[in-house]
Order: structure tokens, then sequence, then C-alpha cells
């Protein structure tokens, strides 16, 4: 019997139907109409617009958008107001962690809540607003009792209060960390700034270091960022903007200029590129940055991304535009040209002199950081003749040992480097400098002694880079470093025939490339303009007369022709 | 009369590129590109001439603009660089090989002028039409210095008994120059700036061709004629068989065809347009 249980058992174990019992998980399609890449939103054209006069509509309307039953962090305070003497039903709406809760106690629920002189004051109810007499005949406009006005007027000691009729702009407000109060009987909603989240503070600029300028850096808070300019600027012509962008996202863009001196098509031309744009989400200064830019397949940088409010200032003050996108530390200056990526904010606070010996060590960086690896590959391929004869037998001598040929060892070096520097930046930072250590000494030296690359390589890879590094704007370091594999290429290919080629099509390229209407290479090209010269380059402080003329701004000058009047006598 | 002006224009200005692009090439191949074949070196110089075109004469222009002062400095450099090497000697005879060779069998060298032709076509480019005459003196006053300078290091440095091929006259002449021990050789360097200056040249000939045939034809849109014109002159590069063969056509066709329609025709052309402008103004003044 226990033998036939036995076998029974194995037989039913054996050939019993089990289940799959795989953990099989799939996104099944949502069957969404999503091709005009409109926002989710069932019955979308049934939602109301508008606010009803009954609170409850409203709340049940505001609680299904905000999923209230299972999202934890929207706040929905409901609560009797005091106005007049009268009792009114009322609710606030806020996101937790956003607000700050004492200005909420403080300043909205405490005044409209506790019955005070304000709220308990029933003198008389109709408010004369004017009175005339017309033979003898008194004639008074008179205001009804208004509730939405009293309660801004004298129960609210907040700021900044909104009135507002519409569902969409108290989300908006609600999104963007303030209160929203809704009373009974009213078909308005009053938006009270209650900001209050955390962020981060003002520190030191991360990747814009200089020397003798200002210490301070952008933030990730909108209005941090535009009290900054203001600060700095100190002038009633500063224009501040605001618009919002993405659909979902709605985030906030300050468009930045001074009226008086900035060219009016610039301004109109910025608002219409950043207002036409059909995004969902903008989490970025970069994104907007590659939204709004002339040529999309260009290599070049065509808007000035910077973290510094001097440096924005500085522009500004020529006549260009600042976008300041709210989340991101780095504030978008239009246009931007060339010249623009190869000068730093430290340029001003030192002796012209000084500065152009900069500029022009810039300069050789940039064409260092370009050429040199493909003119290496060039000449070792095609013009040997270059080299004086003893250099080229230490060069061959080296190369001797090397299997590889020219362009193998140059591009073994170059993405090596590559990959150095991208883990330098991903790694934590303690790691960092031991990833250079590692990544450059020891491997280069391995990479020497095991005769994979040749000595003098190490050296051009290694001036190349120092070159490159040099490079003030970081997207232009980019672009060289892009530009650099393309010359290697074709200095492979075809030696000087090749990079000549390059050459002439990049300046082509660059010579066709326009930034907000403003060519790109526009100092260089710039006719009947003084300045023209030395745009790159610093003229003495005094003879900073002309307003840089790539804008066009509506002030030609930005100083009088004799700036130093304590040196000529001419003080007024 | 204009379409036939316009053809041998067009055809002019075909052959132009065709012939520089020839040159430099078969003498890149001779001093680099020994092992490579010639249509190798050619396409290069098609490539970069059909992507130039892609755009405006605006930019074009720029891309001179920039190129332009490399080039001057090139020959500033050649011409400082070779002072030593100068000999006024070398002026004489100043004949040459006489008064016959000089003047008479050499009057297709005047060929070399023919760049002038150019500023025929363009003044619907300039913005300010009045001031064509003003940038017509500037070109040529530039062009002028260009080709003292490089005639003067030549003149000056080489004797007279001299030959080569014509675009590489300065060439030899950077061969021999040497900046102490170390720089002993920087032609190549030399030859690095004039093929941006002969493919910036190729460019805007070939534009020029595409342009008299859009106002010839008509056409709306001529960015398809790009590749076809560049098409055409790649397949003109390959049919003669090598230098010699287009030497003597230069030589002996090309050369005096070219001076007839731009030092002969186009002055004509403009002699008798000058003279009905100025009847028919003399009518509306009349009337």
């Amino acid at each position: 019997m226990n033998n036939n249980n036995i076998l029974k058992k194995l037989y039913t174990q054996f050939f019993k139907y089990n289940p799959q019992n795989e953990y099989n998980f799939f996104l099944a399609s949502q069957n969404v109409k999503d091709i005009e890449n409109v926002p989710v939103s069932p019955a979308k054209d049934l939602e109301p617009t508008n606010f009803y006069t009954n609170l409850d509509e409203n709340l049940n309307f505001i609680k299904t958008k905000y999923n209230s039953l299972i999202n934890s962090d929207i706040i929905i305070r409901e609560f009797v107001i005091t106005a007049r003497d009268k009792e009114y039903n009322a609710v606030i709406i806020y996101i937790d962690g956003m607000v700050d809760s004492k200005t909420i106690n403080n300043s909205v629920l405490n005044p409209l809540m506790l019955r005070n002189r304000a709220n308990t004051y029933t003198g008389n109810e109709k408010e004369i607003i004017s009175e005339f007499n017309n033979n003898d005949v008194i004639i008074r406009k008179i205001k009804k009792f208004n509730l939405g006005n009293y309660i801004i007027d004298h129960l609210m000691p907040q700021n900044d209060v909104k009135k507002i009729e519409k569902f969409e702009d108290a989300f908006s407000g609600i999104n963007m960390g303030n209160c929203f109060l809704l009373v009974d009987t009213l078909n308005i909603g009053f938006d009270i700034d209650v900001k209050g989240f955390k962020q981060r503070s003002i520190s030191s600029p991360q990747n814009e270091v200089i020397i003798r300028g200002s210490q301070e850096a952008f933030v990730e808070n909108i209005r941090t960022n535009t009290s900054m300019l203001r600060r700095i600027i100190n002038n009633e012509n500063l224009v501040i903007e605001n618009c919002s962008v993405g659909k979902i996202t709605k985030t906030k863009v300050a468009i930045c200029y001074l009226k008086d001196i900035t060219n009016n098509d610039l301004v109109a031309e910025v608002k219409y590129r950043i207002n036409n744009l059909d995004i969902d989400h903008l989490i970025s200064s970069g994104q907007l940055e590659q939204l709004v830019q002339d040529s999309t397949s260009s290599l070049f940088p065509q808007l000035i991304a910077t973290e510094r409010p001097d440096k924005t200032v500085i522009h500004l003050l020529e006549g260009r535009v600042a976008i300041i996108v709210n989340g991101t530390p780095y504030v978008l200056i239009a246009p931007g040209v060339l010249s623009d990526f190869l000068s730093s904010p430290e340029d001003i606070n030192f002796r012209f002199q000084f500065s152009d010996l900069l500029r022009l060590i810039r300069l050789l960086a940039v064409f260092i950081a370009l050429f040199l690896p493909g003119i290496y590959v060039a000449v070792t391929a095609y013009h040997h003749e270059l080299l004086p004869t003893e250099l080229l037998f230490t060069i061959e001598a080296a190369r001797e040992t090397v299997p590889f040929p020219t362009i193998v060892e140059i591009l073994l070096m170059e993405i090596s480097f590559e990959l150095i520097r991208e883990a330098g930046i991903r790694v934590p930072s303690p790691i960092g400098p031991t990833i250079g250590i590692v990544g450059g000494l020891i491997l280069g030296d391995a990479a020497v002694n095991a005769n994979l690359v040749s000595p003098v390589l190490i050296i051009i890879v290694a001036i190349t880079a120092i070159c490159s590094f040099s490079i003030p704007d970081l997207t232009l370091n980019f672009t060289v470093r892009a530009c650099r594999f393309i010359y290697i290429f074709l200095g492979y290919i075809a030696g000087f025939l090749g990079i000549a080629v390059g050459v002439f099509l990049q300046i082509i390229f660059l010579c066709n490339l326009k930034s907000f209407g403003s060519p790109y290479l526009r100092p260089y090209m710039l006719h009947n303009n003084k300045r023209a010269a030395a745009s790159y380059f610093l003229p003495p402080i005094w003879k900073r007369e002309n307003r840089s003329n790539i804008v066009n701004p509506k002030k030609k000058y930005s100083q009088g022709k004799i700036s130093m009047l304590w040196k000529n006598n001419k003080v007024k | 009369m204009k379409i036939i002006m316009g053809i041998l224009y067009i055809s002019f200005l075909l052959i132009v590129p065709m012939f520089v692009i020839k040159n430099f090439s078969e003498n890149l191949q001779l001093i680099y590109f020994r092992t490579s074949p010639l249509i190798f070196i050619v396409l290069f110089f098609i490539v970069s001439s059909t992507i130039a075109n892609k755009f405006s004469i605006k930019v074009l222009a720029k891309a001179n603009l920039i190129i332009i002062p490399i080039v001057f400095i090139s020959i500033i450099v050649i011409l400082l660089s070779s002072i030593k090497n100068f000999s006024p000697q070398r002026v004489f005879p100043i004949l040459g090989y006489g008064v016959n060779e000089t003047f008479f069998k050499g009057l297709a060298n005047l060929f070399s002028f023919s760049g002038i032709g150019y500023l025929l076509f363009l003044n619907p480019f300039i913005n300010k039409t009045t001031e064509f005459k003003k940038i017509s003196i500037i070109s040529i006053i530039i062009s002028g210095i260009y080709l003292f300078l490089s005639v003067t290091c030549i003149l000056l440095s080489l004797a007279f008994t001299f030959k080569s091929g014509e675009s590489f006259s300065l060439y030899l002449l950077t061969r021999n120059l040497e900046y102490g021990r170390f720089i002993q050789r920087i032609d190549a360097v030399f030859i690095l700036i004039w093929i941006i200056s002969t493919i910036s040249y190729i460019s805007i000939a070939i534009y020029f061709c595409i342009y008299i045939f859009k106002k010839l034809t008509k056409i709306c849109d001529s960015s398809s004629m790009n590749y076809t014109v560049n098409l055409f002159i790649l397949t003109l590069l390959i049919l003669p068989g090598n230098f010699a063969t287009i030497n003597n056509l230069i030589g002996k066709i090309f050369k005096f065809s070219s001076l007839i329609l731009i030092f002969g025709l186009s002055i004509i052309i403009l002699i008798l347009a000058n003279l009905k402008l100025k009847i028919i103004n003399n009518k509306k003044g009349k009337v």
C-alpha cells in the first residue's frame, strides 16, 4: 500500500500539470491617443475651466485632478473663515514640502480663522466710492460688499496674493509651491505665495573659476538668479519677462534684457522661439539651448551657457538677451559668436596687455588642440621633409618597435585619453585624481614600455590635452575634441591636402553659421566698424567707447569719448 | 547675343577650374602622392567645391575674406625669407629671350589676367551698385600687389632661363627657404595655404558658372546644378590622358580663346552697351 502511494505520488508529481510560475512582467500598450503629443487627460473637453461658486464642486474637481486619495503630499485643509462676522466654508490646498508652514499658519490660517477686529467688523455694508452734488441732489457711487476684495484687502496680511478665475492657473500656482485658497460662494480663488522649499544656497562657480572677479554662481532657483542680476545691474531698465515651457512641466523661463540697450528684434526673436516650442518637458537650459539655436547640425555652440552672474551682466550690458531656466544653474545668453567662447570673464579684470596675451595664448591653444594630432599624422605619413633630420630620426627610432601604423597609434591614445577624462568626471570625486594618475601616468608609461605607442605620440597627446583644457567654454571644448578626430582622419588619408580641405570646409561652415541673426564670425567679418580689427583682442579700457556691434544695440556707446575725465582736467 | 556670350562664359568658367585642378593635382601627385591615382587628389577639390557651392556667394566671399590675408602673409613670408637669395642681376636681360618671345609669343600669357572677367558678373551681388567702380579698382589693386610680390620673388631669385609649371613657380622658391638648422623645409605649409586658396578660387568660378546658367535658363532653383557642374568638371578632368596633353590644350587653344573672350568680345560688348545706354538716355532727355 505504501509502495503504491509512493508510486502514485511520484507519478502525479512527474505528470502533474505545473503551471509556469515564472514572473513575467511586460508593459502593455495603454491605447492612449498620443499622436499629436497632447498630455494624457481623459475627457479634457468636458473639464471645467473656471471656478464654480459652490465650494464642494470646486474641491471635488481639484481632488480628482490631484488624485488626492493616493497622492500623499497634497494637503487639503478645510476650515471656516469669518468675514464681517459671517462664516464661510473655505479650503486651502498646497503641496507639503514646497511651502513654508510657518507662513501658512501665521499669514493665512491665523488671520482667516481666528476672530479679530478685521473679520468681526460690521460697519457700513456698502462702500462709497465717490460722491458729488448735482443741483442739491447728492449722487453717490456705491460699491456693494465684495467678499473677494475684502479677503485680499483686510484679511490676508500677505505680500503676494493673486485672484484667480481658472483652474489651470490654480494648478500652476500649487505646483510651483504656492498655497491656494477657495472660499464658498466665490467663483474666484486666491493664489498665495508661501513658497518655502529647500534650495541650494549661492556658492562659488564650479566650472568657470576666476581669480579676481565675483565668486558667486547661479543656483537652481529662478528668482534667486534674477535677483542676482538685479543686484548687479541695479537699473530699472532691466526687464525680466516670464514664460513657461513644456506642456507637462510648465518650466518657468525668464527672458532678461535691458530695454534701452537691447535690439527689439533680438528680444522678439528670442521670445518667438521660446514661445513656440511643442514639448512635454523642459528640465535644463541645455535642452532649451538645443531647441532654440539656429543650426541644429552644427558642432559649434551658438548660445553662451554660463554659471556666472557677472558674465551674464556683461553680455546684458552689451545688448544681448539672457535666458534663465528654472532648475538649472546655467544661464543662456543669445546670441553667442565664436569669439565669445574664447573669452573668459577674467579678461576684463586684468590690464589689456595681459588679457590680450591670454587671449592670444587661448587662440593658439585652440589651433594646437584642433590640428596638432592631425598634423602629426600628416607629417609622419606624407611630409617628412618638414621635420629636421635629427628629429625625424628620433621619431622614426621611437616608432621602430611600434607594430601599429601612426593612425592606429594616435587613435588608441586619443580614445584612451577621452575615456580617462570621461571616467574622471563620472567617478566619485575622491577617486577622480586616482583615475587621472592610473590612466595618465601608469597606463601611458606602460603603453610606451610595451611598445604599443611611441613616446613622441604621448607628448603630442599630452600637449593636445593641455591645450584643450585651456579653452574656456565647455561646449567649444567638445567641438574641438570632435573635430580633432576628423582632422586626424583627413591627415591620414591625404596629408596636408586633406587638412587643407577640412580647414576650407570648416571656414565655409563657420561663415554660414548664424546665431540669432548675428554671423558667427561677426567681429572679424564686421565691416564699417572701427572695432573690427580688434574685436577679439581687447583695446585699453579708456578706448572701449563703442558697445560691441554684434547685436546692433540701441545705444552705440558704453562710455564717453574721454572716460578718464580726471586725467584730462575735464571734470564738470 | 546674350545666350552666345553666356555659353562662351560658361565654357570658360568650366574649363578654368578644370585646368587649375588638373595642374594643381598633377603637381601635388608629383610631390607628395606618387603612389596615389590622380582621381584621388582631384576628388578632394571637387567634393570640397561641391560642398562650398551649396552655400551662397556671401558665404564664399566671407571665406575669402579669411583666406586672402593668410595667402598674403604667406607671400610676404616668402618675400622676406628669400631676400637673401635676391640678385638684381637676375632681372637682366629685361626682355628675356627677346622682343618676339616676350611680346608676341608670350601674348597668350595675358591669360593670367583673365580673372578680371569675374568682375563683369559681380554687380548683382553688391549691395551698393554705385560702389562697383571702387570695388573693381580695389580688387585689381589687391590682385596686382599679389602678382607683383610673387613676380618679384621669382624674378629676383631665379634666373630668367628657369622654367617651371605656372602654378608651382613659387613652390620651387619655397623649397629653398630655411630658418636656421631646425626648420629647413617648410614648403608643405605653403602648399597647405595654396590648396585652401585654390579650392576657394575653384568654388567661386563654379558658382559664377552656375549663376550664368541660371540666368540663361531662368530656372528657379539651381541647387541641383551644383552636382551636375562639378560632375561635369570631374568628367572633363578624367578625359585628357596626362599633364602634357592638358598643357598643350592650354597653350594652343584655351589661352588665346579666353583672351579673345575677355579682352576682346567682352570689351566690345561693354562699349556697345555703353553706347546703347547713352542713346537711350539722350532720347529720354529729349522727351
